[in-house]
């Protein structure tokens, strides 16, 4: 269980390290806004709460998990 | 605003936090800890934002647009790797009581007093530029609020007691005393500060948010309609653009991410609260989410606010970096004004209190006790308190830090943006990265390369970043910048070997953190460690595996008084505390602390390791070593100890072996013990028929022997036919007990074996010869086929003979009535000799196949539906075969007849004895 939450922990990481990084910052950098708000501006911002719903789901579901199987195991 | 106010506000609110601090040392001390839980932990994290975060991101955003959000994204995207790094962090300084990084990177290493120091000072000169910042930040913004014309005010002729931050300093210096410095310790934590930090964190929040809120509906109607503002001012839209003129360079922006990565671990003030004030390491996981959470909400507004006083306050000559305080003035707002100064001494007060404090207890542990240790100023024979001396020496290093900063900011930091200056502090940080992840990693990474790796990459951090800000801002005459050090190009401070291109931080951050992991690596590969060393890069990178174990007492063998044990901790932990601890651990391990008077190994490690959480792990180790008769563990000592474990391997798996032995022992007998019970069924059933076979003729030659006896008058025809009978009967009882007197002798080995150079083909014709009336009378074509050149083999004749006429005779018997074919056909290769002989009768059924060469098998004759024989004739042939090495088989299917393959190895029967030791007829 630890060694799966890790990996999918790391994977967060390099999906975003990824996505917050050149070249791919330069997609979000472009002229014009979404919403009222400039696109890069927009774009981080959504990103930046993406990423933090994803180590919600990955802890929060381990910690859910790992909660009923003590149970169970009782 | 009236000073007054300000500054009964700002004092209302130091003694708020007092409270709060108050509240939580006494929850604590009741077993109510309000600080043990994950919220608490995810907000004191957030000592991160600083007055850098709170003033200086507004300034930054202004200059180089978003990418002030490196430094919250560096920390965001760390989060998910604390799971790793983080948690085993803890762990380790759990079990080690550690009490700062340059004592985590020193008994990392060996417990390295040296390492200790170096790491110490960097931190020292790294950190005071970033709490310089702080000052600045509250001093201006004082300023600022009571109206006292900025911060260049005090730039021009006034001396220090006139000037706010020296007064600043001075109250936060105090204020850090109070807090830090009242408990001794660190193991034990400080709950209080904790607590008051986590407050903190929500103040310096809801400030900020509210001033983000102040400027999107306050000064403008909606946010979308302040980004639409700004959008028609080309230098504002340029901020959020990014491509080859526009936006923050790819290096720049990487290598700021990166270094912030570092700093949310390493800075001595986040290493602190993250590790050294955590509760439990579960808590880690949803700081995981909530510390991301905290930055992205304060970051929303940075944007907003920059845009804002860009567009409020263009053309006029305010700085940037206050643009959070002067927006609310500049509407008159001074309520929000006053929440937004006090956000900001949150933010700045948080910061200065954790940092200097963890900076003191780094400095006593690694750099002064050492120092005194070594000279011997409190080795004295007399008991003194040196709990209480550590104490001073701790209020005397923040009160020291604090002037240093203090100075630090007169000189240089008044010039330059808050940001700017912080980043210093984080490249020197970064440099902790290789011998930090190395040795959570790497077993190999030692002393050598950590030392060697560290100084190369502090110096060249010293000079690429402080020595140059010194330089540029006059502070150094010196032409260093355009002509590099000596005069030599390739030593230019801003393009070291001719590096150009790249902004000062992310020039000194790579080559100073190249240098620094090259030379991490190659010392570590090339150095070699102590034993020590060895033992605690085991225990760091291994820590999962000997959390709850005592490895490490395997490894120390050092003895002590335990009056000399007991003096120490009550010199450094105080007397009552040392004397509880002690009876805490003499009731654990069930010892009468009066009746002790050598300390245990053990004992000595669990002092030394009380001790380290006062005074480090380095000072600890010189400590114990004054006091204890250490014997230093010797290369043979770690043999003993490794040997002694793989005896103890060769043992387990000697057992294993042999309890896998006795198991296919078992499986044998069990499968013995069948056999035994098949055999014995067999011998019932061979008794049974043995007796039938007998009693048969013996029968028939007692009537026919009555007759003969009851009518001596017969006539002399049926007298002779009687006769006759009785002699054939007579025959067959001895063919049976000679059969049965054979087997057992061949089954026993006394069989008599009279072996010579023979000719097969010639066996096989004299069998014939004798069985020739037989083929006669039953009328069947019989086919020899033998090759005229058999080679010679060695054998037994007469039973070879015997093997013919039994595989013969059966054949003649089965055979197809009137039309019988029997085969006889004989081959040889250059290794075997292979006789075969078929018949073209009923065949044998598949079932009875495997049991035919058995003892007692009988043919049922399908003619006469009688058994025939006495089912020992193939089980002789069988052994006489297999005394020659050889083998025989059956290939036959039902009504198809069936074919017997002798095999006679030609080689194998060379090597038969001549003739047979015992019972020999010779001739």
């Amino acid at each position: 269980m630890r060694q799966k939450t890790s990996a999918k922990l790391i994977g967060v990481f390099l999906l975003f390290a990824t996505l917050f990084n050149y070249p791919i910052l330069q997609i979000w950098g472009s002229e014009g806004s979404l919403l009222g708000i400039p696109h890069l501006l927009f774009s981080i911002f959504a990103l930046w709460l993406a990423m933090i719903l994803c180590l919600v789901f990955v802890v929060e579901r381990r910690i859910v998990k790992s909660g009923k199987s003590k149970i169970s195991s009782q | 605003m009236s000073t007054l106010v300000v500054v009964v506000a700002s004092l209302g609110y130091l003694v708020l936090l007092f409270g709060v601090a108050y509240f939580g040392d006494k929850r604590a001390l009741q077993g109510r800890s309000i600080t043990n839980n994950p919220f608490v932990y995810a907000l004191s994290l957030a000592v991160y934002c600083t007055a850098w975060t709170y003033y200086g991101s507004v300034g930054r955003a202004t200059e180089t647009g978003l990418e002030f959000i490196t430094i919250y994204l560096g920390p965001t995207l760390m989060a998910p790797l604390w799971y790793i790094l983080l948690r085993k962090m803890i762990v380790i300084a759990k079990s080690q009581r550690i009490n700062s990084i340059a004592d985590f990177i020193s008994a990392r290493y060996g417990k390295s007093a040296f390492l200790g120091s170096a790491v110490t000072i960097i931190s020292i000169i790294g950190i005071i530029p970033y709490i310089s910042l702080q000052l600045k930040a509250v001093s201006f913004s004082f300023d600022i609020l009571t109206q006292q014309g900025g911060p260049q005010a005090f730039f021009e002729g006034t001396s220090f007691y006139q000037d706010t931050a020296f007064y600043i300093t001075i109250i936060l210096a105090a204020f850090t005393i109070l807090f830090g410095t009242r408990h001794l310790e660190v193991a034990e934590k400080h709950e209080g500060i904790v607590a008051a930090i986590a407050f903190e964190s929500i103040v310096k929040l809801v400030a900020f948010v509210s001033v983000g809120l102040f400027v999107c509906f306050g000064v403008f109607d909606s946010p979308i309609d302040l980004f639409q503002q700004a959008d028609k001012i080309e230098e504002l839209r340029n901020l959020f653009v990014i491509d080859q003129n526009h936006g923050s360079q790819p290096w720049t922006w990487a290598w700021l991410t990166l270094i912030s990565m570092s700093a949310i671990l390493f800075l001595p003030r986040q290493f602190h609260v993250a590790v050294i004030e955590n509760k439990h390491p579960n808590h880690v996981n949803k700081a995981i989410w909530l510390f991301p959470l905290y930055l992205f909400v304060i970051n929303l507004f940075v944007m907003p606010i920059a845009l804002g006083g860009m567009m409020e306050f263009s053309g006029q000559n305010v700085d940037a970096d206050t643009y959070v305080l002067s927006l609310p003035l500049a509407y008159g707002n001074e309520y929000l004004a006053l929440l937004v100064f006090i956000g900001g001494l949150s933010a700045s007060t948080s910061m200065v209190i954790v940092a200097t404090n963890a900076l003191s207890i780094m400095a006593s542990s690694n750099l002064l006790v050492p120092l005194l240790l070594r000279t011997s100023a409190i080795q004295g024979d007399f008991v003194r308190d040196v709990s209480g001396r550590l104490r001073s020496l701790r209020r005397l290093i923040i009160i020291v830090i604090l002037i240093l900063a203090y100075v630090y900011f007169i000189s240089i930091g008044q010039g330059t943006s808050l940001v700017s200056i912080g980043l210093i502090s984080f490249v020197a940080v970064a440099q902790f990265i290789p011998s930090m992840i190395g040795g959570l990693f790497w077993k190999d990474g030692n002393m050598v390369g950590a030392i060697m790796g560290l100084l190369a990459g502090f110096m060249i951090w010293a000079f690429t970043l402080p020595f140059a800000s010194l330089v540029q801002a006059g502070i150094i005459e010196s032409e260093l910048i355009e002509k590099g050090l000596w005069g030599i190009d390739g030593l230019r401070p801003f393009a070291l070997f001719g590096m150009e291109g790249m902004d000062k931080v992310s020039h000194s951050a790579f080559w100073s953190l190249l240098v620094n992991a090259a030379l991490y690596v190659i010392g570590s590969l090339y150095g070699k460690p102590s034993v020590i060393g060895h033992t605690q890069a085991n225990l760091f990178v291994n820590i999962y595996k000997y959390t709850g174990g005592q490895t490490e007492s395997a490894f120390f063998r050092g003895k002590a008084q335990f009056v000399d044990i007991r003096l120490m901790l009550n010199r450094f932990l105080g007397y009552e505390h040392s004397n509880d601890l002690l009876n805490r651990y003499a009731r654990n391990h069930n010892l009468e602390l009066e009746k002790i008077k050598e300390a245990s190994p053990h004992m000595v490690l669990y002092a030394e390791k009380l001790l380290s959480g006062v005074i480090g792990a380095a000072s600890a180790r010189l400590l114990v070593g004054s006091v204890v008769k250490e014997e230093p563990i010797n290369l043979y000592e770690v043999m003993n100890i490794l040997d002694e474990t793989q005896q103890l391997m060769r043992y387990s798996q000697e057992l294993e072996r042999k309890s896998e032995e006795l198991r296919k022992a078992t499986l044998d007998l069990q499968s013995a013990n069948e056999r035994l019970k098949e055999m014995d069924a067999l011998k019932d059933e061979f008794i049974t028929t043995v007796t039938h076979e007998l009693r048969t003729p013996i029968t028939s030659i007692r009537s026919f022997s009555n007759i003969l006896y009851d009518n001596p008058a017969l006539e002399d025809e049926k007298r002779a036919e009687f006769l006759a009978i009785i002699i054939q009967e007579s025959q067959r009882i001895s063919r049976l007990i000679n059969q049965v007197l054979d087997l057992e002798k061949m089954e026993s080995g006394h069989a008599d074996w009279n072996l010579t150079q023979l000719d097969v083909g010639l066996v096989v014709q004299e069998s014939v010869r004798r069985l020739q009336s037989l083929i006669n009378e039953q009328e069947i074509k019989l086919h020899l086929d033998l090759p005229n050149h058999l080679p010679l083999i060695r054998g037994d004749k007469d039973r070879l003979m015997q093997v013919v006429i039994n595989l013969l005779s059966n054949a003649i018997k089965f055979c197809k009535p009137d039309r019988g074919v029997v085969n006889v056909r004989m081959v040889y290769t250059d290794e075997d000799l292979i006789l075969k002989v078929s018949d073209n009768g009923e065949g044998i059924s598949p079932e009875v196949q495997p049991y035919i060469f058995d003892k007692f098998t009988q043919f049922t004759d399908h003619r006469s539906g009688r058994r025939q024989g006495s089912g020992l004739g193939l089980s002789i042939t069988w052994r006489i075969v297999r005394y020659h090495r050889g083998s025989i088989e059956v290939e036959s299917s039902p009504g198809e007849g069936a074919t017997f393959t002798v095999t006679l190895p030609l080689s194998e029967t060379r090597r038969l004895p001549m003739k047979t030791p015992s019972f020999n007829r010779t001739p």
